[in-house]
């Protein structure tokens, strides 16, 4: 059941009615209870692992609290977070490597090791760990009540696709959670409607990007850019598009999520970038990946941002092309970090100079973009080739650059709406405006919404 | 927050965005109804097939409301464009009752939408307390493989919503809950036509784009000759329905209208000087044709229960098989046909109903304007012809009463 559909809307509101109704206690059972049967509308055979690897975390959590003996508490954090991780690598890697022993005529038993991964693992696991090293760290205590824990790792507006939101964040608002005030609600509808329009968008411009990313062979200069820049208007709109609805959801159940996206492409470094793109995986990174390793491995500076780039690559899949988006980016911050290490300063860039870098970073990004999503290393290069040696126009290059123009502003756009969303909120939710803007953009969303693609995300 | 209040402002916000969704809804169902009738030119094209499917069903009371005995025809566009009601009903005259008959039959049919038409059409005739007097319901079985009915479905995915109703989504809430709870969601909020097909109807009258004018025979014309027929039988089409030609003809009783009698010169010269290539032998298909086809077993099922709705509110109910081209026949291997004949059986007996095969040598390739189509006027022939073959079955029906 996804998000955006009418079938779950309908639920959702009957759930949001008896949720509103009941005292706080039974609203975090009803929580998880809600999550549990979203989860199973979805991927029934791996509920048990989601809330296996659920409660284990939660025990190990509380064993740790509880242990005083470092030696013990750290074995006990290896477990927590070894168990967590060879699940996700598991599930990540078994289908790569069954292909990779099919590919070498190893065939005993492959169907043992061509499983799926289960639907939002990357994300549960990676709220697991976080919450065990927190309490390993001593920064955060366990919560008593399991249900609780469970509320906050369950809360399945975010399940699948994020934000990673940390226990030690969560869980607190799960156990003063209260019925929303109509201000509020009426934020979340907005923003709900918000989301709508982000992935609307996204999915009409999914042909053009799959035109170039899927193309067999070689296509022109302009197809490719156009591709390319469908497709960062793509996952821009598909993900923030998903973030705004899930924190609109999460916002009505009075739960209020930290913002995952801040005006991305219009970041003027790549470290400004992951500042603003994902950031709670970004962030995640740092906390629980870079700053341990800097903490065991002071002088590599630069070797544990690539490791940490490396790890964030596979978290996407076990797949080369990750490994070298992975590595790619980390290149890309170590560069930049050396670089504002050289030559310092401590004013933020403007003028020409602001424009050239944001243009700059948007050009590295998009070509992190060419690893991210080409199906294989050969297609990577053969669209790097096409995006960088032009060719003569095809006969499709004039609907191609209609089409690289409306990706564009498709960008912009998606920047406009986030940025409204939340810096022009006071004024869009006056209610002369608020009211017919959603009316007309629920006509708009059902004439002109185009094929509805599935969240690209949840393949992660 | 006390309990009540709490409840009130979920309330609130619920009651909110629902106004929100049937307002845009009703946004949308205006631009709709500024289209509705939408009279796709010339009517009779795929393209706008959930046209007809609409308008089928916003004639269906007036037609369980008529006073004299119905006939309803049911099937594919062999049938859609072969049935003539008129020619039918003046054929089946003279039998001791008289009968009216209705072309519901419906280019590309689905069989979830046959079934769902058949739900509909029982409904609203047991609602009257009325019975229908003959069902003629065809079945095209080379449509029912995996790939026919999966390209029937990819070219209109909207043609069953316009007969949703409450038993057909019940029905199918029982295998696809959620499905079923998103169609009648949609159903509710934009009525039986999806916003996807009033958007392609935004498009059309954007571009000012214009059917392709189709006269029932071999298209494009041959020849300089057959091409000026073909241009003078638009302009009477075009000069008779300035709008377009209407999906569902009340004059006509739901046969296609290609503008008889006044185009009958226009479609007798362009017969005439179509016949020898339509008569050429089409070429060998590529590759080995297979023993059997892929019978989707589900369409089956569904065409059975359709045949079952339908006999349940009929005097008398026949299943037809379509008119096969016998060119397009002879190159199959016998297997195949014995089994397509075994489907059709199948469904006839399954269903409670008698089969007729009218494919017994009176049509010849000359008699269809394309492959599977008959022209215009040979479809008044097979109307005649078909009459002639109920007459008989319909005696012995009551004489066994």
């Amino acid at each position: 059941m996804r998000l955006d559909s009418g079938a779950f809307l309908f639920i959702f509101a009957a759930l949001f009615l008896v949720y509103s109704a009941v005292p706080a206690s039974l609203k975090r059972l009803l929580l998880v209870v809600s999550s549990v049967a979203f989860y199973a509308t979805l991927s029934p055979r791996f509920v048990p692992l989601f809330l296996g690897l659920g409660v284990f975390s939660f025990l190990v959590g509380h064993r740790i609290h509880r242990e005083t003996l470092d030696p013990r508490r750290d074995r006990l954090l290896w477990i927590g977070v070894g168990a967590n991780v060879l699940a996700l690598a598991f599930f990540k890697g078994a289908s790569p490597a069954a292909g990779s022993l099919a590919a070498l005529g190893l065939r005993s038993r492959p169907e043992l090791l061509a499983v799926a991964v289960p639907l939002g693992m990357s994300f549960y696991v990676l709220q697991a760990i976080s919450y065990i090293v927190d309490v390993h760290r001593r920064v955060y205590e366990p919560p008593r009540s399991l249900v609780s824990f469970l509320a906050s790792f369950t809360l399945f507006p975010h399940l699948l696709s994020g934000p990673i939101v940390r226990s030690s964040f969560l869980v607190p608002l799960v156990e003063r959670v209260d019925a929303v005030s109509w201000t509020t609600a009426r934020r979340a509808l907005f923003l709900f409607m918000v989301g709508l329009v982000e992935k609307s968008i996204a999915d009409k411009l999914a042909p053009a990007a799959s035109a170039a990313f899927d193309a067999r062979g070689s296509i022109s200069l302009v197809q490719a850019w156009t591709g390319l820049l469908a497709y960062a208007a793509q996952l821009y709109g598909d993900f923030s598009g998903y973030t705004d609805m899930a924190t609109a959801l999460a916002l009505l159940l009075g739960l209020d999520l930290p913002p995952n996206f801040d005006l991305p492409y219009l970041a003027t470094s790549p470290t400004d970038f992951w500042r603003r793109w994902h950031i709670s995986l970004s962030t995640w990174l740092r906390d629980y990946v870079y700053l341990p390793l800097g903490v065991r491995f002071r002088r590599r500076r630069y070797v544990n941002v690539m490791v940490t780039w490396v790890v964030a690559g596979l978290w996407h899949g076990a797949s080369w092309l990750f490994v070298l988006y992975g590595l790619y980016h980390g290149v890309l911050l170590a560069v930049t970090d050396w670089l504002s290490r050289r030559y310092p300063s401590d004013e933020a860039p403007r003028g020409v100079r602001r424009v050239a870098q944001t243009a700059l970073t948007f050009y590295l990004v998009l070509m992190g973009y060419v690893l991210f999503r080409a199906r294989s290393v050969r297609d990577a290069v053969r669209l790097f080739a096409d995006l960088h040696w032009p060719r003569a126009p095809s006969e499709g290059s004039r609907d191609a650059i209609t089409t690289g123009a409306a990706a564009l502003a498709a960008i912009v756009v998606c920047h406009l709406l986030d940025h409204a969303a939340r810096r022009w909120r006071e004024k869009l939710e006056r209610p002369w405006v608020m009211w017919p803007a959603m009316v007309i953009a629920v006509a708009c969303l059902a004439l002109f919404g185009g094929e509805a693609q599935p969240f690209i995300y949840f393949a992660f | 927050m006390r309990a009540w209040a709490r409840f009130a402002t979920a309330l609130r916000t619920v009651s909110a965005a629902a106004l929100v969704v049937f307002a845009g809804g009703a946004l949308v169902r205006g631009i709709g109804a500024a289209f509705d009738p939408f009279q796709a030119y010339p009517g009779h094209t795929s393209d706008y097939g959930v046209a007809r499917t609409r308008a089928l069903r916003a004639a269906l009371p007036g037609i369980a409301d008529h006073p004299e005995k119905t006939v309803i025809v049911l099937g594919s566009s062999g049938l859609a464009r072969a049935f003539v009601p008129a020619a039918f009903d003046a054929a089946l005259d003279g039998g001791g009752e008289r009968y009216v008959s209705f072309n519901m039959a419906q280019l590309l049919l689905q069989p979830e939408t046959a079934l769902a038409m058949a739900r509909v059409i029982r409904g609203t005739y047991e609602a009257r307390h009325r019975r229908i007097g003959i069902t003629l319901f065809g079945i095209a079985v080379p449509d029912l493989s995996r790939a026919a009915v999966r390209a029937a479905r990819s070219k209109m995915p909207d043609q069953a919503f316009a007969f949703t109703s409450a038993a057909g989504l019940l029905d199918r809430a029982h295998t696809r809950p959620l499905d079923a709870m998103t169609d009648a969601l949609t159903y509710f909020v934009f009525g039986d036509v999806r916003p996807e097909r009033v958007t392609l109807w935004l498009e059309d009258w954007a571009r000012a784009k214009r059917g392709p004018c189709e006269s029932g025979v071999k298209q494009p014309p041959e020849g300089a000759e057959a091409q000026a027929q073909l241009d003078a039988f638009c302009t009477e089409l075009r000069r008779q329905f300035p709008r377009g030609v209407p999906p569902y003809n009340p004059a006509m009783r739901g046969g296609l209208d290609f503008g008889l009698p006044a185009t009958r010169p226009m479609l007798e010269r362009l017969v005439a000087l179509q016949a020898d290539s339509i008569s050429t032998p089409l070429p060998p298909p590529s590759g080995r044709i297979p023993e059997r086809d892929d019978i989707d077993e589900d369409a089956v099922r569904a065409l059975i229960a359709a045949v079952r709705e339908l006999a349940a509110v009929s005097d008398h109910t026949f299943v037809l098989c379509d008119l096969m081209n016998p060119l397009l026949a002879a190159p199959l291997p016998p297997a195949r046909l014995a089994q397509w004949r075994d489907v059709a059986e199948r469904i006839a007996r399954e269903g409670g109903a008698p089969l007729i095969d009218p494919n017994d040598g009176a049509f010849g390739p000359a008699d269809f304007g394309d492959r599977t189509h008959l022209h215009p006027l040979a479809a008044e022939r097979f109307s005649s012809l078909l009459a002639a073959r109920v007459k008989p079955l319909l005696e012995s029906s009551r004489a066994a009463r």
